[in-house]
C-alpha cells in the first residue's frame, strides 16, 4: 500500500494516489470504448461489406480447386507419377472413371476449363475423350439402339451414334485414352493435370505477367502472340500518366488565373468548374460521343472550315479516350491546386521581388515550391483516379485502348475466369498502393529539404 | 505596382490559356444540349426545327416513357436509402474519430477510406461473388449497401472536416449542465456540424445517382436505373431521347450544385471560416 497520499488542498482530505489514478484511467478506457462504439458501425460496415468480398475475391488468383473436384480419383493417383515419361497405369484408369463418372460432369467441365487455360486445347482433347469413353461403353453393352443417353450426355456436343462396331476385345485403359486421342501420350497433358492438383496454383497471376510454366517445369515467357498483360498494363500505366500530365499542364494556368480574379469572379468560375465535376459521368460521356463520332458536331465544323476534307477519326481510339478522361479528371486536379494558392500569403513574392528577383525567379524559386503540395495532391488523386477508370474507355475507346478494369470486367463476365481477374486485380491494386507509397516518400523527402 | 512587358505577356498567357481550359469544360456539356429539342434525329446544327417530342417519349405512356421513369425512381429510391445509411454510419464514426483517444486510429481511418482509391471494378467483382454467396444479388438491399459503401468515405471526410473547428467544450458544458448525451448531439452537435452532414449526404447521394459499375455487375435487368439506362443508350443506339435525359439530368445537378453553394455560404456565416 502506498504511503505517498495526496492531500487536497481545498478540503483536507487525503486521496489514495493509486484510487486516483485507477478511476482516472477506467474514465479513459470507457471514453475510448465511447469512442470506439461510435466508430465500430461504419468500421464493420466496411469490413464486412468492402473489405472481406476483396480478400475472398483475392484468394481465386491462387485457388486451384477445379481439377481435385472434378477429377477426384485422378487426383489421388496422380501422386504415384515421379513426373518422368507417362503416369503409371493406376493414373490411366483413375481419369477413365472420373470422366466415365456422368453424376460429376459440371464438375468435369470446371476441371477442362481449368484446365484449358494452362495448356490450349485441353478443353477439346476432355470433350472429344469423354464423348470417346461413352461411345466405347455404349457398344460393350449389348443393345446399342436401345441404351439412352445419360444425363448431361449433351453438353459435350456427342451427337455421333456409334456406327462402326469395333471389335469388342478388353482394352487397357492406357489404350483406350490413347487410342481416343494420341495426346494422351504426350507428357505435357498429364504434368497439366498434375499442376492441377496443387493446393495452390501459380497459374492465373503468371498469365497476367505473361508467363507460363515450360513443359521442362521453369518459369518462361509465353510466346510473343500471346503476350497482351504487359502491354496492358504498360498502357494503362501511359494513359494514366497522360491524362495525368495534361491535366496538370491544363489546369494549374487556369488555378493561377481564378487565383488573381476577384473575390466574386473567382467564386464564379469555380462554379463552372464545379459543375462538370457533379454532372453524371455518363451524361458527360453521351456529350462528347455527340461532339466526336464521324457525324459530330466538331467534325461538321471540321468540315465547314475546310480544315479537312475528309471527315477525322476523333472517337473510338486513343484521342478520344485521352479527350474525355482528361474533362473528367481536370477539375480534380484544379481544385487541391487552387485551395493550395489561396492559402499563399501575396506578401511571400513580394518580398522575393523587392529583394531584387526576377520575375521568372520569383516564380519557380518562391512561388512554384510553395504550390508544390497541391500539385502534387492533385497530380496523386487524378493518377489513381485514373488507373482505375473502366466506363470512359468502354464507351468512347477502342479495343487497343482498354485498360486494366475493363479486362478485368471482361475475365469475370465473358469468360468466367475468376482466377485471372483476381491476378489482374491484385496487379491494379499493387499499382496504385505502389504509387501511394512513392509519393508519401517523395513528399516526406521534400517536406525535409 | 509595376508590371514589365514579360510579365504582362506571361499573365495574358495564362489568362488565355485558362479560358480555354474553362471553355473546354462547359462547352461540351451545354453544346448536346439544344440537340435535344431538335424535331429529327439528328446531331447537327442547324436543327430543322423545335420540338419536345424526345421529351415526350420520356414522359409519355408507352412502355418507353415508363422504362425512363421506372429507372428515375429506382435511382431516386436507391440514393436516397444509400446516402441516408452512409450518412448515418458516416457521421457516428466522424465523431468518433474527433474525440481524440480512439484506438487504432490511423488503420481504422484507412479501412474507412479505402473505398477511394481501390478500383471500383475490382470492388464490383469482389462484391458480385460475396452477395451472391449470401443472397444478396439483384436485390434492392444489396444495390443500396455497396453504393452506400462507396459513399461512406465522402461523408467522413466532409464531417470530421467540419467536425475539426468543432469546440468540444460546447458538449462538455451540455454533458455537465445534466443534459443526456442524445439530447447533446441533437441539440448542441448536430446543429453546428450540420452543414458538414448535409454536404457529406450530398456527396453519398450523387455518387449512388452516378453509380454505373457496381449496378452493371450486381442488378438484374428489370433493376433499371437511370445510369444503367444511359449506358444502354450510349453502348447501342444513341437517340435524341438519351440526349433529352442527358439534359435533366445536367439540370438536376445544376440544381444541387446551388444547393451545395447556398449551404456552403451558409456554413461561412455560421461558423465564419471557409
Amino acid at each position: 500500500m502506498s504511503t505517498l497520499d495526496i492531500v487536497d488542498d481545498t478540503t483536507g482530505v487525503s486521496l489514495d494516489r493509486r484510487a486516483l489514478r485507477r478511476s482516472l484511467h477506467r474514465v479513459g478506457r470507457r471514453q475510448r470504448l465511447l469512442s470506439l462504439s461510435l466508430v465500430a458501425p461504419l468500421g464493420a460496415f466496411t469490413l464486412v461489406f468492402f473489405v472481406i468480398p476483396i480478400l475472398a475475391f483475392f484468394v481465386f488468383s491462387v485457388a486451384n480447386t477445379e481439377v481435385p473436384r472434378g477429377l477426384p480419383l485422378t487426383t489421388e493417383a496422380i501422386k504415384e507419377w515421379q513426373g518422368d515419361g507417362l503416369p503409371p497405369e493406376g493414373v490411366f484408369e483413375a481419369l477413365t472413371s472420373d470422366l466415365e463418372n456422368a453424376e460429376n460432369r459440371t464438375a468435369v467441365i470446371g476441371a477442362a476449363r481449368r484446365l484449358n487455360y494452362d495448356v490450349a486445347g485441353f478443353h477439346g482433347l476432355m470433350t472429344k475423350t469423354v464423348s470417346g469413353l461413352s461411345r466405347g461403353a455404349l457398344e460393350a453393352g449389348a443393345p446399342v439402339e436401345s441404351s439412352p443417353a445419360p444425363d448431361g450426355f449433351s453438353i459435350f456436343g456427342n451427337d455421333t451414334t456409334p456406327t462402326e462396331s469395333t471389335t469388342a476385345k478388353p482394352q487397357t485403359p492406357i489404350e483406350r485414352l490413347t487410342g481416343i486421342d494420341a495426346r494422351w501420350s504426350q507428357e505435357r497433358y498429364w504434368k497439366a493435370i498434375e499442376r492441377g492438383t496443387w493446393p495452390v496454383t501459380p497459374l492465373y497471376l503468371l498469365t497476367a505477367l505473361d508467363l507460363r510454366i515450360g513443359d521442362e517445369g521453369s518459369i518462361e515467357r509465353v510466346s510473343p502472340d500471346h503476350r497482351i498483360y504487359l502491354t496492358l498494363i504498360a498502357r494503362t500505366f501511359g494513359v494514366s500518366a497522360s491524362v495525368t500530365l495534361i491535366a496538370l499542364i491544363l489546369g494549374f494556368p487556369l488555378a493561377l488565373f481564378i487565383k488573381r480574379q476577384p473575390a466574386n469572379r473567382a467564386s464564379l468560375i469555380m462554379f463552372l468548374v464545379l459543375v462538370p465535376l457533379w454532372t453524371s459521368i455518363l451524361v458527360r460521356t453521351t456529350a462528347w460521343l455527340v461532339l466526336l463520332q464521324g457525324e459530330g458536331l466538331l467534325n461538321d465544323l471540321i468540315v465547314m472550315l475546310h480544315l479537312s476534307e475528309t471527315r477525322l477519326p476523333l472517337i473510338h481510339n486513343r484521342l478520344g479516350v485521352l479527350v474525355a478522361m482528361v474533362h473528367i479528371c481536370l477539375p480534380f486536379m484544379i481544385l487541391p491546386i487552387y485551395s493550395v494558392m489561396k492559402g499563399i500569403p501575396p506578401s511571400y513574392t513580394r518580398a522575393a521581388a523587392s529583394l531584387g528577383a526576377a520575375p521568372a525567379r520569383v516564380f519557380f524559386k518562391v512561388y512554384l515550391p510553395l504550390v508544390f503540395p497541391g500539385l502534387a495532391a492533385g497530380v496523386l488523386l487524378v493518377f489513381i483516379m485514373c488507373l482505375g477508370f473502366y466506363v470512359t474507355p468502354a464507351l468512347v475507346g477502342g479495343p487497343r485502348d482498354q485498360m486494366l478494369s475493363y479486362f478485368i470486367a471482361m475475365a469475370v463476365n465473358r469468360d468466367l475466369n475468376w482466377g485471372l481477374a483476381s491476378a489482374l486485380s491484385i496487379i491494379l491494386i499493387l499499382i496504385v498502393a505502389l504509387t501511394l507509397l512513392v509519393f508519401k516518400r517523395f513528399a516526406s523527402a521534400t517536406l525535409a529539404r | 505596382m509595376t508590371t514589365t512587358p514579360l510579365e504582362r505577356i506571361a499573365a495574358s498567357a495564362v489568362a488565355s490559356v485558362a479560358i480555354m481550359v474553362l471553355l473546354f469544360l462547359i462547352v461540351p456539356l451545354v453544346v448536346a444540349v439544344p440537340l435535344s429539342f431538335n424535331s429529327e434525329p439528328y446531331f447537327s446544327y442547324p436543327m430543322p426545327g423545335f420540338s419536345l417530342r424526345w421529351y415526350g417519349e420520356l414522359f409519355g405512356n408507352d412502355i418507353k416513357g415508363l422504362e425512363w421513369r421506372n429507372a428515375f425512381l429506382n435511382s431516386v429510391f436507391i440514393g436516397i436509402c444509400a446516402s441516408i445509411l452512409a450518412t448515418v454510419l458516416g457521421t457516428s464514426a466522424s465523431l468518433g474519430i474527433a474525440r481524440g483517444d480512439l484506438p487504432f486510429k490511423q488503420a481504422l481511418q484507412a479501412m474507412m477510406l479505402s473505398p477511394l482509391v481501390i478500383p471500383v471494378v475490382v470492388y464490383a467483382t469482389g462484391v458480385v461473388y460475396f452477395f451472391a454467396r449470401i443472397s444478396l444479388i439483384g436485390t434492392y438491399s444489396g444495390l443500396i449497401i455497396a453504393h452506400a459503401l462507396l459513399g461512406t468515405p465522402y461523408v467522413l471526410i466532409t464531417v470530421t472536416a467540419s467536425l475539426s473547428g468543432f469546440d468540444r467544450n460546447l458538449t462538455k458544458a451540455g454533458l455537465s449542465l445534466g443534459a443526456p448525451p442524445w439530447m447533446v448531439f441533437r441539440k448542441i452537435a448536430l446543429p453546428l456540424i450540420a452543414p458538414g452532414v448535409a454536404s457529406g449526404a450530398l456527396f453519398a447521394f450523387v455518387t449512388s445517382w452516378d453509380e454505373i459499375i457496381v449496378t452493371l455487375f450486381l442488378a438484374y435487368p428489370d433493376q433499371q436505373t437511370v445510369p444503367r439506362r444511359l449506358w444502354a443508350g450510349v453502348n447501342e443506339q444513341l437517340s435524341p431521347v438519351v440526349i433529352a435525359a442527358s439534359t435533366i439530368l445536367f439540370v438536376i445537378t445544376l440544381g444541387l450544385l446551388v444547393v451545395v453553394e447556398v449551404l456552403r455560404r451558409r456554413n461561412i456565416r455560421l461558423s465564419g471560416t471557409i
